[in-house]
């Protein structure tokens, strides 16, 4: 199926219409709290009690350590999924290679390549 | 490739390592940590990839690196278990800020977060240096 | 060690590590350290089961920090109720995926492994950007467990998937960020605390909801589902059909009802209920192939579940069917889809129209089948019987409209199941080579003591009822939420 041109600048421009929207509406939709609760208490309290003086540091592996536990399993997961279907990858070209009885070149590999 | 390119690679690679390993041993006084860090690294081995010899790229592919390579999923997976288990308890935490030893176990995590990272690129630049060669025997089938 | 269920986590890590280090020489490994992950996960959350009663949640600060400014670990009567579900789902394929998936077995159980951390993350968190992580962690697992089989059509559906998930997870964090960017924190109490129901919430609600629809395949988002199911093992089938939506209704009752505490959409909940029963059971009526029409009979049930939560959202007892349902969804499609790799293995094929003759060949198989077919409809004594008819009956004094789409949709079920115990079981017009019908003895086993569940539950309706009930009134109450994360 072929895809328009004008399908993809109306899904462009509908994509930075409903951007516009969120962040204007960020500033109609002012609540009476204070938005910087957290931030504000991580900036006086991190170093006593984190001892790091990098507060980005310190929220990232102490306050919210999970978070970053989550982060690494989903890169762990993109680097074995990359390498699970590489190697399916490559016994597809072995095999095509076995029926022509010569040696082909992945498409991926030349692309890439090429740049 | 040309000898400027392979000159090049073999005197930036050790300065772009040790400017990550700087980056995060100091990740808990200075800006940067775990991730930056990481991201440094494998551009470091990134290079490495590319700008070498074209010769020495069949004799880098050998089984002692195939080993490593398995071996680095392992080690991966097992700093993702002892990272899951230290964030659990209660930190340690020692009295002088800006210093080495300050940050209690941020220290270490950072060093372990910046392997990791690395160790991601290289999982994925050597599966896509690999699509060149039929699967080996005593590869992951 | 008192707090068994924050242990959950790093242990299927610690699994997930022998299988991808080990699995490869060590074949046997894979299944066994599979078997006993899951086995000792149920275990830790049963053991938990006396501090929920006493205490009526389950709060477990990590790290140490305080409430707002940590994450926690909150689990009430509903969260275990999926926790549990997720360990016995994750059995039930374990068991299947034996027989079923004989090569590349390593890259299955680490995947599946990882899929379940992120599953069972989502369900005990007490904040929202960590459910956010964990539903990354799951979806990309399932994205690239959606390719097992390696050929076009397998590969087609992750495509499919991969972008619509993609898409779903920007929007849910644009609606997370929004929240954050209002109220200054993140811990779902704190918010709690924070949010009037009012016209500023609309939009990070709507977003929110946005991203979970398409998580969970409801209608009109629902395109993904029955392609990964079809192309896709069974046992990886049944992971997504089963577990995937009760997670996903789950976090829609955690949003909508404890979070936002936003009793002014239920109306808009049972509208988009009542389009995806319809969508669910027309499409399904239509399909020749086995796993596809299983497929969208599931999305027709979470229908059926987000009624009941639309229903709660007005009276409390609206839940209680709705969690009944859940359970009963979750027990027939596991039968549904064991009973579906089985036939799919005898037929090598799962077009329905070439199959047929099985009663004659099995009949304790045909029965049961049978039996989860007709639980599905509502059918007296049978399991889903008690649960559909309090819907009938909640909707009939809220919304009566309703409850009329409702009952037509469950004669269109009743329709398909027919459809399809006649092309499968009965059909004797076409002669086979009548080889005996193969069942391992662990699929007998499994379908045997489903079947006894699903009789035991359709004669007895109080037991289920009661159950549900049980659950329920330990996680209703907002304010005992509140207090025990926050005190």
């Amino acid at each position: 199926m072929k895809i328009n041109q004008i399908q993809i600048t109306t899904l462009i421009f509908l994509f930075i219409f409903v951007i516009m929207v969120i962040t204007v509406s960020g500033k109609i939709y002012q609540t009476d709290f204070d938005s910087r609760a957290a931030s504000q208490y991580y900036l006086n309290n991190g170093l006593e009690e984190t001892g790091s003086a990098n507060i980005v540091n310190s929220i990232v592996w102490d306050f919210r350590g999970y978070d970053t536990l989550g982060e690494e399993s989903v890169l762990f997961i993109a680097a074995t999924g990359v390498y699970f279907l590489s190697l399916a990858l490559r016994k597809s070209i072995d095999r095509r290679d076995k029926k022509k009885g010569e040696k082909t070149k992945s498409k991926l590999l030349t692309k890439i390549t090429k740049i | 490739m040309d000898a400027i390119i392979r000159t090049a690679t073999r005197v930036l690679f050790p300065v772009i390592l040790l400017f990550g390993i700087y980056i995060s041993v100091n990740g808990h006084i200075t800006p940067g940590g775990g991730f930056p860090a990481g991201v440094i690294l494998g551009t470091a081995f990134l290079l490495l990839a590319i700008g070498a010899d074209e010769t020495s790229i069949d004799a880098r592919i050998s089984k002692k690196n195939v080993m490593y390579l398995k071996g680095s999923f392992a080690i991966f997976l097992l700093l993702i278990v002892i990272e899951g288990y230290i964030i659990r308890n209660n930190i340690l935490k020692t009295q002088d800020f800006f210093e080495i030893w300050s940050g209690g176990f941020t220290f270490f995590l950072n060093i372990i977060g910046g392997f990791m990272v690395l160790l991601g690129i290289l999982i994925i630049v050597y599966s896509f240096i690999m699509t060149m060669y039929p699967p080996r025997e005593d590869d992951w089938k | 060690m008192y707090n068994y269920i924050s242990y959950i986590v790093p242990m299927l890590l610690c699994s997930a590590f022998i299988i991808v280090t080990l699995g490869h020489k060590y074949k046997k490994l894979n299944f066994n350290v599979t078997i006993i992950a899951l086995l000792s996960s149920l275990i830790f959350t049963l053991l938990s089961l006396p501090k929920l009663l006493n205490e009526g949640i389950i709060i477990y600060q990590l790290s140490g920090w305080q409430a707002p400014f940590g994450i926690t670990v909150a689990v009430d009567g509903i969260g275990f109720l999926i926790l549990s579900l997720i360990f016995l789902i994750g059995l039930i394929v374990a068991f299947i995926s034996k027989h079923e998936i004989k090569k590349r077995r390593y890259q299955f159980y680490t995947l599946f492994m990882f899929y379940n951390v992120g599953l069972v993350g989502m369900t005990i968190t007490g904040d929202i950007f960590n459910f956010f992580v964990f539903l990354e962690i799951s979806s990309m697992s399932a994205y690239i467990l959606s390719s097992f089989n390696r050929d076009k059509p397998a590969f087609e559906s992750s495509i499919k998937y991969i972008i619509i998930g993609s898409f779903a997870s920007s929007i849910f964090l644009i609606g997370i960020a929004m929240l954050y960017g209002m109220y200054g924190t993140l811990n779902m109490a704190d918010l709690m605390m924070k949010i009037v129901p009012g016209f500023g919430n609309n939009i990070p609600l709507a977003l929110i909801l946005t991203g979970l629809f398409m998580k969970g395949a409801i209608v009109p988002f629902h395109a993904w589902k029955p392609d990964v199911v079809k192309s896709n093992p069974a046992s990886f089938g049944l992971a997504i059909s089963a577990t995937s939506t009760a997670v996903s209704l789950y976090a829609i009752f955690r949003f909508v009802y404890t979070v936002f505490g936003a009793f002014y959409f239920s109306k808009m909940l049972i509208y988009i209920a009542l389009l995806t029963m319809f969508v669910g059971a027309v499409m399904a009526l239509q399909q020749k192939d086995l796993k596809k029409m299983i497929a969208y009979s599931a999305i027709s049930q979470s229908g059926y579940i987000l009624f009941g939560f639309g229903l709660g959202m007005m009276e409390n007892i609206g839940f209680v069917s709705a969690i009944y349902h859940l359970i009963n969804t979750v027990i027939i499609d596991a039968v549904l889809f064991i009973s579906a790799y089985i036939i799919s293995q005898h037929f090598k094929t799962s077009d329905m129209s070439k199959m047929g003759y099985i009663s004659r060949q099995n009949k304790l198989f045909t029965v049961t089948f049978g039996v989860a077919l007709l639980s599905l409809t509502g059918i007296p004594f049978l399991n889903g019987f008690a649960s559909k008819w309090m819907l009938y009956i909640v909707s009939l004094s809220l919304y009566p409209f309703a409850a009329f789409v409702s009952f037509i949709v469950s004669v269109i079920t009743l329709a398909y199941s027919f459809k399809a115990f006649h092309l499968i079981f009965l059909n004797d017009k076409r002669d086979y080579e009548k080889t005996p019908l193969f069942i391992p003895l662990s699929h007998k086993v499994m379908l045997a003591v489903l079947l006894v569940i699903m009789l035991v539950l359709g004669f007895f309706p109080d037991l289920g009822l009661q159950l549900s009930q049980n659950i329920i009134d330990l996680s209703l109450s907002r304010d005992l939420y509140l207090m025990g994360v926050l005190s």
